[in-house]
């Protein structure tokens, strides 16, 4: 589903040059559910950020569902992560002066073909497998840690993603509402057959995946 | 998409009331002066009675007579060098104005001199002159103006009832009057018909055969309280032998192509009057004034028409400039401020399918939207203020009339400025990288 070959990544500024991820080479079948693990500042963001196509890579090349991203306009890129793939960021990025709904419809707008009515139906639908359904017309501000990130699995999987890419989801939660997330990526995964790639500092989350990814400075080490 | 859009400017305008309350604030002040003023403006410039044929007036109101003489300004200049003294002489031979009057015309010159020029289709000549009369042991002083038959083919009144008196009139000296509204109201008390009554000014007693609608005070050729023929003058200043006297003189070109040479011909026709008084004077000046001129040289008084014009549009140019700069200013700001604000929606926005395209479209309907709103609360604003100002007569008999073009211009202009002051902060936004944009979020 998603293949890194020889994945090199520099950040240079003038003066100061940092290797964020060396010669990655990784498969993420369709249907896995994968965990990426390291101490922080060791590039686990950086590779789930190229994975979703937010960054290049300064060599080496990505493929997703088997199609070659490197010669992809900025157009064509927004267009295949809007139908392929779907985001949860550990700090939410809800908009908050949008209510749950609109936020949850926000990737289908970009969305070509789609009528306003099949839009609201898929945002309730996304909200209708979190939870969430009767908390339509509210604002993120109104809203508990746990429900804003049910608020934004809903809208990472309102357009039917094939994959979902995860920063430290349960980064910010505390330990009952960090397993309520993984319980509902859990079964996105094992139910709708979604692909995620997730990034976490927690062991006992990493535990609960297939198979876990170690990068240490930038290299994968497991 | 676009109604997406449009959806979503309006739930983040609603959400942000105080960012949008600044910026409707700053864009309807500014349409709704800039409304007003135009208003203003056309009253008191526009095609409107009584002068509907403005591009055809030219207005002679001033005689000025010069003694100059030639005068040689001599200039030496020293400068040491090197131990020797070296002179630079400069002599300069112009002119001094000694002796300078300017005043109103006689009657005599204009009928002798200005009468029947070339490219003229009627002129008429007319003098103020303010009597006081008790109406009911009240004050009201009438302003009179002394004029000719031609006083009412040359400027259009709005004649509520009645109509101008003939030449006849004036030659037989018949005691006729024409009065305004506001002078009916003060003579009859209301509204009541008046033409075949009679009023007394300056103890004589006028039939009225006429009611014009009021004129504003600043067109002080048409405005008055009672028009009376111009044989009713005090004794003597029809008979005026000098040049100066009183009187103005308001000419209708033959049509707005002669108005120009119009201007020109009474310019040349001061060059053959003869001076009376050539010790004291050896210059006369004339000069024919459209009603712009004429408004621009009473606004800057002591100025040459082409400076008092210049100041005309100087001032008005600088206060329409700063009215819309400020708004301008005050959106560039907060749009700059605002959209910073958002780079996190950016990210999340660019992290699920938006190209740069449509962000910086997004962000531009926001603005427009915004623009829009500011310009129906502006127009309503100046449509109240309008009427506030009319019916208290704030501005005397000035009566202020919406001009659509102008607001329209000046609703393309702000939404220009709207546009451009949303356009370079989106611009630069929708193309931050989204890594950037998510990082930069203060979430």
């Amino acid at each position: 589903m998603i293949a890194l070959q020889d994945v090199h990544k520099v950040y240079r500024t003038d003066t100061v040059e940092t290797l964020a991820l060396n010669r990655i080479s990784l498969r993420v079948e369709a249907g896995e559910f994968v965990s990426v693990m390291g101490p922080s500042g060791c590039g686990k963001s950086t590779l789930l950020n190229i994975m979703g196509l937010l960054d290049e890579p300064s060599s080496g090349a990505v493929s997703i569902a088997g199609q070659p991203i490197g010669t992809y306009s900025t157009a064509r890129l927004a267009r295949f992560r809007n139908e392929h793939l779907g985001f949860i960021f550990q700090s939410f990025h809800l908009i908050n002066d949008l209510r749950v709904i609109d936020n949850v419809e926000l990737p289908l707008i970009y969305r070509r073909g789609l009528s306003a009515s099949e839009r609201r139906k898929l945002a309730e639908a996304a909200l209708d497998q979190v939870g969430l359904r009767h908390r339509i017309r509210h604002f993120p501000g109104q809203l508990s840690g746990g429900q804003k990130q049910r608020v934004a699995i809903a809208r990472a999987i309102a357009g039917n993603p094939k994959i979902i890419l995860a920063d430290e989801p349960t980064g910010n939660l505390d330990s009952v509402m960090g397993q309520e997330i993984m319980d509902i990526l859990l079964r996105l995964n094992r139910e709708a057959g979604a692909t995620v790639v997730m990034v976490t500092h927690d062991e006992g989350i990493a535990r609960q995946t297939h198979r876990l990814i170690r990068i240490f400075d930038g290299s994968q080490v497991a | 998409m676009l109604k997406n859009y449009l959806i979503l400017a309006w739930k983040v305008l609603s959400r942000k009331k105080f960012f949008t309350f600044i910026s409707l604030f700053g864009i309807s002040f500014t349409l709704m002066i800039l409304t007003v003023l135009a208003a203003f403006l056309d009253g008191e410039l526009g095609s409107h009675a009584p002068i509907t044929r403005q591009n055809r007036l030219v207005f002679m109101d001033q005689v000025v007579m010069k003694l100059t003489v030639p005068d040689t300004v001599l200039t030496i200049d020293s400068t040491l060098t090197g131990g020797v003294m070296r002179y630079d002489t400069t002599m300069e031979i112009g002119e001094e104005t000694r002796n300078y009057s300017g005043s109103a015309a006689s009657y005599g010159m204009l009928d002798r001199y200005l009468r029947g020029l070339p490219h003229t289709a009627e002129q008429t000549f007319y003098h103020t002159q303010t009597f006081d009369v008790y109406l009911n042991s009240t004050k009201f002083p009438v302003q009179t103006m002394f004029a000719d038959g031609a006083y009412w083919r040359v400027f259009d009144f709005e004649f509520i009832e009645g109509g101008g008196f003939p030449d006849a009139a004036v030659t037989e000296r018949s005691p006729v009057v024409v009065i305004s509204r506001t002078a009916r109201r003060a003579f009859f008390g209301g509204d009541a018909p008046a033409v075949g009554q009679e009023v007394e000014i300056n103890r004589t007693r006028f039939r009225v055969v006429g009611v014009v609608e009021d004129v504003s005070r600043s067109k002080n050729y048409a405005h008055a309280d009672a028009y009376i023929p111009l044989t009713f003058t005090r004794e003597g200043v029809l008979q005026e032998a000098g040049l100066q006297g009183p009187f103005s003189a308001a000419f209708l070109a033959a049509s707005p192509q002669d108005r120009q040479p119009l201007k020109d011909e009474i310019r040349r026709k001061a060059q053959t009057i003869p001076i009376p008084d050539p010790e004291n004077y050896n210059m006369l000046e004339l000069e024919g004034k459209t009603v712009f001129e004429s408004f621009a040289t009473e606004l800057f008084q002591g100025e040459e028409t082409p400076a008092a014009i210049a100041w005309f549009f100087g001032i008005i140019g600088g206060l329409v400039a700063l009215f819309i700069l400020l708004p301008t200013l005050n959106l560039i700001s907060i749009n700059v401020t605002r959209i910073l604000e958002r780079s996190s929606e950016i990210g999340v926005r660019k992290a699920f399918g938006a190209h740069p395209r449509d962000l910086l479209l997004q962000f531009v309907l926001e603005n427009v939207l915004l623009t829009l709103l500011g310009g129906l609360l502006g127009f309503g604003l100046a449509l109240w203020l309008i009427q506030v100002l009319n019916s208290s007569r704030a501005l005397g008999n000035i009566v202020l009339a919406v001009n659509y073009s102008v607001f329209a211009y000046g609703l393309l202009i702000t939404l220009f400025f709207g546009i451009l002051s949303g356009l370079l902060p989106a611009w630069r936004m929708s193309r931050l990288h989204v890594i950037q944009a998510l990082k930069q979020s203060p979430v």
